[in-house]
């Protein structure tokens, strides 16, 4: 697999930053790809599901001064 | 100095993350189907973390509404990026079950499914930008 600069660089720094706090995230993070070799098309429909609602993510703002909790 | 030690966890693992997805494009699945569903599973995961670090950081008061805004539309074009690739994969799936793929839908699938990989570039470049501009200005 060929590299472009940047990506390489982007994984040697990578490397440094694993190296330097651990990598039981990263494992993590690569194990739950959860890879599926031959997935049913409603297998491959029900990602959709994983997707949230992105304002979901914002919630519980902080409320503003003086805002009424009601 | 702790934020900005989560501040580059999170950016270590989603570029970790990039990399594996990019890695796994070339070659973790051995069927086409296998290789979408792996790229669109760690693009859902890649996009949720993305999100709630962005989400986590604008509740902390520390990105601005406009911030907002901007993670909101990035993550945006993500999704829209992955629902198009599910919708071809799955689509894909059904033909290659019934037999019936034609040649070249593998590389169609695969233009559709490589724009998850730009549009969620986008967006680990976009935290990347957030958490970089917190550090600089945000460890006084």
């Amino acid at each position: 697999m060929a590299l472009d600069a940047k990506t390489l660089e982007q994984v040697q720094g990578v490397a440094a930053l694993v190296t330097q706090y651990g990598v039981p995230m990263v494992q993590q993070l690569v194990t739950n790809i959860g890879s599926k070799n031959d997935p049913t098309a409603e297998e491959i429909e029900a990602l959709a599901d994983d997707l949230k609602d992105l304002d979901s993510y914002f919630e519980d703002d902080p409320a503003p001064e003086g805002s009424d909790p009601a | 100095m702790l934020r900005r030690r989560r501040s580059t966890f999170v950016v270590a693992g989603l570029l970790v993350m990039m990399v594996a997805v990019a890695a796994c494009n070339q070659g973790c699945a051995t069927t086409t189907t296998g290789k979408g569903y792996d790229v669109i599973k760690a693009a859902n995961i890649v996009l949720d973390t993305s999100m709630t670090y962005l989400g986590d950081e604008y509740k902390a008061g520390r990105l601005s509404e406009e911030d907002r805004a901007t993670a909101k539309q990035v993550g945006a074009q993500v999704q829209a990026a992955i629902r198009t690739a599910i919708t071809a994969l799955a689509t894909y799936k059904r033909l290659e079950d019934a037999d019936k793929l034609a040649p070249g839908d593998a590389d169609k699938l695969k233009v559709v499914v490589d724009a998850i990989l730009s549009a969620q570039k986008i967006l680990t470049d976009y935290v990347a930008a957030a958490a970089k501009a917190k550090a600089e200005g945000g460890d006084g």
